[in-house]
């Protein structure tokens, strides 16, 4: 997995309020995973010594899963940490590379609205077919319009502070003196 | 033909220009798609919603989180040294010793770790100081630590084998079963790559001074944790007393037990291990999330049939179509990321390998052996990368100079398991078969 090598630099220009929905987005996040270990844990001491399975642990995880993966997607697309292949990074010019960064958020965002768009479509339709999960009767539409939602949160922090950090960064790299 | 092969054209650009590989992968397969169903975006953005709704919520997936905070938390409570001790008792007084206890530490590290990066970025600060002050050459001493770090991905518990048995439909406990023997076999052929350095060149590697029976005693009591934990997740999943999923959950608990009782866990490293696992997770979801929407363009347009109906044509002998998927491999791992090449070729070949009557499980052993392998070759061998910003004043040119025996061993290993399917498959023959 490469990270952009300059991910401190990245975290460090972020204003403070952003940095703190990250704090926030984060502890959610790890909070949530904490609660799929203790899922998991519990079924399987359950279900070994008291030979009583958690009912529902397969639905709970599949739901938390998917809560932990959009509740960190807004942090690592705004700091552009997604997976990428930069074995060409020492021969671009760094103008050239915030632009083509900048570029990368737009067209990520509006990718991000339209599957958003339709994640709201088909939860909705489900919750109006009162589809419901089989064991703790969780409405199967409230987890994919949550991904929506994400999607659409994600899409807005990338167009602003995503793009306010890439040229934030462009001006700190171009105000180094070169060494 | 033509559409996917403009689509993997296109594909290859974007992810030069460093688009992020999810994101790349997700755009081409979606107008791909789009295309051969004549523009109807409405019905391809529904397949793309519903890719993102059933990977995000696959129970199966759900042992990626949970496999990832196990490492990070194993990473965090200083488990390496314990590790680095223990093998340095058992080899350490031999030539090369320390370099081998390095591999074979590497080697126990990285399969409950799971990364190799970390691996190797770890273990560089154990292992390293050692090494440098029995005088060991810096390219010997580097390369087994970037070696050593790629065994864990194939050594289950592996997130590599999840993700691949997701995409091929495979019984996720068969290959974690398929992997252990090969992983064994590539911890002792390293052994060989450090034995055959130290042979050609004494002063490579220098013999350490034996522990004292009481210090050796010490060090291995300071591993029981990690080698309990590595018991009780794979006992579990070999024994079916659980699931991959269940055995990921139970292993980060043990791995957050380990981590408390050495005192190594605060609420800000508590903090940072969580925050890091999410992330991670939520960065190889993305990928796999794309790279599932190709996936559904390129087999829309035919391309795994059409190229069965191609090599079928030819008449070719069924392993020479392997050596020539394993050779396509070798050179896209030399310029992709290991992860991404697997999600990117899986869908094209598997159905070809299962067409020519090869087993799934076997396959999936050697795209991982391969991926290994690309974690470490020149130009762009990500281990190497990462160990040379570990270690300031090591070049890349040096460890890729000492990697050599290294590569030549996991070229043996490739071999041997292509030719002898038996030293993968006999794991999961004897146990579910």
């Amino acid at each position: 997995m490469s990270t952009t090598p300059s991910h401190n630099a990245t975290v460090a220009l972020e204003p403070a309020p952003i940095h703190w929905l990250a704090v926030i987005m984060n502890v959610i996040s790890g909070t949530i995973l904490m609660g799929l270990m203790a899922i998991t844990f519990i079924d399987v001491l359950g279900r070994t010594f008291l030979n009583k399975p958690l009912t529902g642990s397969t639905e709970l995880t599949q739901v938390t899963l998917c809560l932990i993966i959009f509740t960190a997607l807004p942090v690592i697309s705004w700091r552009n940490e997604h997976v990428v292949v930069d074995i060409l990074d020492d021969y671009i010019p760094p103008k050239i590379h915030m632009i083509r960064t900048v570029i990368f958020h737009i067209l990520g965002a509006i990718g991000l609205v339209f599957i958003g768009q339709r994640l709201m479509v088909l939860g909705e339709r489900s919750l109006s077919h009162n589809e419901i999960t089989d064991f703790l009767q969780i409405p199967v539409g409230l987890p994919i319009e949550f991904m929506g939602i994400m999607c659409w949160i994600t899409a807005a922090l990338m167009l602003t502070v995503g793009i306010y950090l890439t040229l934030k960064r462009y001006q700190q790299v171009m105000a180094k003196p070169k060494d | 033909m033509e559409t996917s092969l403009i689509g993997f054209a296109v594909l290859l650009i974007l992810i030069f220009l460093r688009m992020p590989i999810g994101l790349a992968l997700g755009l081409v397969g979606f107008f791909g798609f789009a295309s051969l169903n004549n523009f109807n975006w409405v019905a391809t953005l529904s397949m793309s919603a519903r890719v993102v709704i059933d990977t995000s919520q696959d129970y199966g997936l759900s042992v990626i989180p949970l496999f990832i905070l196990m490492g990070n938390l194993i990473t965090q409570s200083g488990l390496s040294n314990a590790l680095y001790k223990a093998s340095y008792a058992f080899l350490g007084h031999l030539r090369g010793g320390l370099a081998m206890a390095t591999v074979v530490a590497c080697g126990g590290f990285s399969a409950i770790c799971g990364s190799s990066l970390a691996t190797a970025a770890t273990m560089a600060k154990v292992s390293m100081p050692p090494m440098r002050k029995y005088g060991y050459s810096d390219s010997l001493a580097a390369a087994s630590i970037a070696a050593g770090g790629t065994l864990g991905i194939l050594i289950p518990p592996s997130v590599i084998l999840v993700i691949y048995g997701i995409m091929t439909e495979q019984s996720i406990r068969e290959l974690f079963a398929a992997g252990f023997l090969p992983g064994m076999l590539g911890i002792v052929l390293y052994v060989g790559a450090v034995a055959w350095t130290v042979w050609r060149n004494p002063q490579a590697g220098p013999k350490g001074d034996p522990l004292p029976q009481e210090e050796r005693s010490a060090a291995f009591k300071d591993v029981f944790g990690i080698v309990a934990l590595f018991g009780l997740v794979m006992g579990g999943i070999y024994g079916g007393l659980f699931t991959p999923t269940e055995a990921a959950g139970v292993g980060a608990g043990g791995a957050l037990l380990i981590a408390l009782l050495r005192r190594s866990l605060t609420w800000r490293s508590l903090y940072a291990v969580l925050a890091e696992t999410t992330q991670t997770s939520a960065s190889l979801f993305m990928v796999v999330i794309g790279a599932l929407i190709f996936s559904a363009f390129v087999n829309r347009a035919g391309l795994p049939d059409q190229l069965v109906a191609l090599i079928t044509s030819y008449d070719v002998a069924p392993l020479t179509v392997i050596f020539m998927i394993i050779g396509i491999y070798l050179i896209l791992g030399c310029v992709l990321e290991s992860l991404s090449m697997l999600l990117l070729t899986v869908p094209i070949f598997y159905p070809i390998v299962q067409h020519l009557g090869f087993d799934l499980v076997w396959f999936g052993i050697l795209v991982v052996i391969v991926t290994e392998i690309s974690l470490i070759t020149p130009p762009v061998g990500l281990n190497v990368f990462v160990l040379s910003g570990v270690l300031k004043d090591t070049s890349t040119k040096t460890i890729f100079k000492g990697i050599m025996p290294f590569i030549g061993a996991d070229i043996i290993r490739l071999l041997l398991i292509t030719l002898i399917p038996a030293i993968s498959l006999i794991l999961p023959e004897l146990l579910y078969r």
